[in-house]
C-alpha cells in the first residue's frame, strides 16, 4: 500500500474522480492477478474485478484504517468475492484462501518495504539467469500459481519431472541468492 | 508482511510467492474504471428496520391510550356545570358514548398492539437465536480455520521431514553407489587399458602376419626359384654323373688294363731280378739267394734311420722280419718254406708296400730298396 493511500481514499470520499481513477490504477493489477492466479480466466478476471471495485468505492466510507491496511481491506474484500464465485464454479483446483494474504500483503515498515523490494530484485535476476525451462516452470509455479499437476497438463510432462525441476531450480536459486548476499 | 521463515528453503518459499505475486500484479492488464454511477459511495444509513418494528406498536397504543384517558377523565371529573349540562344536553351523552367506545375500541388496540409486540419479541428472539447461531459458525469457521492452518503447519513439518529424510537417503545412495561403482570403473579402465594393449597387439601381430605372409610368399618364390636350380644342377648332375660313369668305366677298363700290363711287366721285372740275384735256383730259395745278393737286410736298416713317414717306418720293420726269417729258413724244407709261403700271404705285404710306393713319400734309395724286396716276396 502506498503511503498517500488516506490521502487517496479522502479525496474519493469526496467525490473526486481523479482520486478513484489513481486508486483503481494503483490496487486493480493486483486484484485482477489474484483472481487469475485463483483460476479464473481472462474476462472473469476483468469482471469480478470490477465487482470488487464497485463494492470499494460503495463501502469506502466503512474503511477502518486502524483495523488494517487498505490492501488487507481490499484483499478481504476480494477474497470474498472469489470465494462467492468460486462456489458456483466446477473447478478442478481447490480455492486457496491463503492467496488473497500473499497478494494484499502490507509491508507497513519502509525499512522493511526497501529490503523486501532489494529481495525480489536479486531474486528476479536470479531467474532470469536460469535456464529456460527451468525459468518457464517457475513462473508457471509463482506466478500463474499453477499446481504441479497443472504445470504438468501444461507441459505435457510427468508430475515428478516438474517437482524435480523445481527443485533444481530452488537449488541454483538458493546459490545465486547467496551469492547476491540475499541469503547466508 | 508475515514473519519471515527461519528454513532457507521457507524464506525462498515465501520470497518466490511474494516475487510471484509481484510478477502476476505487473503482468495483469485491468479493464477500464468502473462508471461513475456505479462507484458513487453510499451514505451510511441508519438502521431502522428492528427499532420501528419493535417500538412503532407500542407508541401508538400508548398515544391513543393516552388519549382516549385524557377525554375520559376530563368528562368524569369536569366541572359540575358541564355535568348538568353534559345531562341535560343529549349532544354530550352521545360524546360520552362515543368516547367509551373510543376507549373501548383503543383498549382493543392496545390489546392488539401488546399482541404484535408479543410477536415482534418473538420476532427479535428468532432473529437474536439466528445472530447466535451466526457468531456460532463464526467462531466454528474461525475454530475450523485454525485447526486447518495447526494441520498445515504439521504437514508442512511432515513434509520437511521426509524431504530431510529423502535428502539424506539419496545423498546415502549416492555415496553408495558412488561405492560400488569406483571399483567398477577401475576394473572397465583397467579391462579399457588392457583391450587397447590387446588391440595394438593385434595389430603388431597382424602386421608381423602380414609381413610373414609377404617373407612366405617370397621364400615360396625362392623355393620354387631353388627348386628350378635344383633341378637344372641335378640334371646337369645327372649328366656328369653319366658322364663320369661313362668315364669311370673307361678308366676302369683302362686301369685293368694297365694293371694287367703291370703285372706282366712285375713278372718280367720279377724273373730278372731272382736270375740275376739267383742264376739256376727257383722258389723259395731263389728269393732266399736275391736277398743275401743285394743286401736287402743290410739296406734295411739303414734306410729305416732315414725313414719319412710312421706307416714307412713300420712297413720297414715288418719286412726287416720277413727278410730275416727268409734269410735263416731252409730252403731245402718244404715245411719250412710253406710256413713261410703262407705268413707273407697272411700279413698282406705286397699291397702295403704298393700303398707306400704310390705315396712318393720316401727317398729313391728307400723307394728303390721296397721295390726290390716287393720283387723278392712277390708271387709267393
Amino acid at each position: 500500500m502506498s503511503a498517500d493511500a488516506p490521502d487517496l481514499i479522502a479525496r474519493c470520499l469526496s467525490g473526486d474522480d481523479a482520486a478513484f481513477t489513481a486508486l483503481y490504477a494503483e490496487h486493480a493489477g493486483r486484484v485482477k492477478a489474484y483472481f487469475l492466479r485463483q483460476g479464473f480466466t481472462g474476462p472473469d478476471a476483468d469482471d469480478l474485478t470490477q465487482q470488487v471495485f464497485v463494492r470499494v468505492f460503495k463501502s469506502l466510507h466503512t474503511f477502518d484504517p486502524s483495523r488494517g491496511t487498505f490492501s488487507q481491506w481490499l484483499g478481504a474484500i476480494a477474497r470474498n468475492v472469489a470465494r462467492k464465485h468460486f462456489r458456483r464454479r466446477t473447478q478442478p483446483q481447490s480455492f486457496d484462501p491463503e492467496l488473497a494474504e500473499e497478494m494484499f500483503a502490507a509491508t507497513e515498515n519502509p525499512t522493511g518495504r526497501a529490503e523486501l523490494r532489494e529481495e525480489i530484485d536479486a531474486l528476479s535476476q536470479c531467474i532470469e539467469a536460469l535456464p529456460a525451462e527451468l525459468a518457464r516452470v517457475i513462473h508457471l509455479r509463482y506466478v500463474q500459481a499453477r499446481t504441479t499437476r497443472g504445470i504438468a497438463a501444461l507441459l505435457g510432462m510427468p508430475e515428478a519431472t516438474v517437482r524435480l525441476r523445481l527443485k533444481e531450480a530452488a537449488g541454483l536459486l538458493q546459490g545465486c541468492l547467496k551469492a547476491k548476499g540475499i541469503f547466508e | 508482511m508475515r514473519a519471515e521463515p527461519e528454513q532457507p528453503d521457507g524464506r525462498l518459499e515465501h520470497l518466490l510467492r511474494r516475487w510471484g505475486a509481484e510478477e502476476a500484479a505487473t503482468e495483469a492488464q485491468p479493464g477500464p474504471l468502473p462508471i461513475a454511477a456505479a462507484r458513487r459511495p453510499v451514505p451510511q444509513r441508519v438502521k431502522w428496520g428492528p427499532f420501528v418494528l419493535r417500538w412503532l406498536p407500542l407508541a401508538a397504543s400508548l398515544v391513543l391510550l393516552a388519549g382516549a384517558a385524557g377525554m375520559f377523565l376530563a368528562a368524569k371529573y369536569g366541572p359540575p356545570d358541564r355535568g348538568r349540562a353534559r345531562a341535560a344536553r343529549p349532544s354530550e351523552k352521545r360524546e360520552t358514548r362515543r368516547l367509551r367506545a373510543e376507549l373501548t375500541r383503543a383498549t382493543g388496540e392496545l390489546k392488539a398492539s401488546r399482541t404484535a409486540l408479543a410477536e415482534a419479541e418473538q420476532l427479535i428472539a428468532k432473529q437474536s437465536k439466528l445472530f447466535k447461531g451466526n457468531e456460532q459458525l463464526r467462531a466454528d469457521l474461525e475454530l475450523a480455520r485454525i485447526e486447518f492452518r495447526e494441520r498445515d503447519a504439521d504437514l508442512r513439518k511432515e513434509i520437511r521431514g521426509l524431504n530431510e529424510h529423502l535428502t539424506a537417503a539419496k545423498a546415502q545412495l549416492d555415496a553408495e553407489i558412488e561405492k560400488r561403482v569406483a571399483p567398477l570403473k577401475k576394473t572397465i579402465a583397467d579391462k579399457e587399458t588392457e583391450l587397447e594393449k590387446a588391440v595394438a597387439s593385434l595389430k603388431q601381430s597382424e602386421k608381423q602376419l602380414g609381413d610373414l605372409t609377404k617373407d612366405l610368399a617370397a621364400a615360396r618364390q625362392e623355393q620354387k626359384k631353388l627348386r628350378e636350380r635344383l633341378d637344372s644342377e641335378a640334371a646337369r648332375l645327372r649328366r656328369m654323373h653319366e658322364t663320369a660313369s661313362a668315364g669311370r668305366l673307361r678308366a676302369e677298363t683302362r686301369l685293368s688294363a694297365m694293371q694287367a700290363q703291370q703285372h706282366v711287366l712285375r713278372g718280367m721285372l720279377q724273373r730278372r731280378y731272382l736270375a740275376a740275384g739267383a742264376p739256376g735256383a727257383a722258389g723259395v730259395r731263389a728269393r732266399q739267394l736275391a736277398a743275401r745278393k743285394n743286401h736287402l737286410l743290410r739296406r734295411c736298416a739303414e734306410l729305416r734311420r732315414r725313414a719319412h713317414s710312421k706307416s714307412a717306418r713300420k712297413l720297414l720293420d715288418t719286412l726287416e722280419v720277413v727278410l730275416t726269417r727268409l734269410d735263416l729258413l731252409d730252403a731245402n724244407k718244404s715245411s719250412e718254406a710253406d710256413a713261410f709261403t703262407a705268413s707273407v700271404k697272411r700279413v698282406g705285404l705286397i699291397p702295403r708296400i704298393d700303398e707306400v710306393l704310390l705315396a712318393g713319400d720316401e727317398g729313391p734309395a728307400a723307394l728303390a730298396w721296397l721295390l726290390e724286396t716287393q720283387l723278392v716276396l712277390m708271387g709267393m
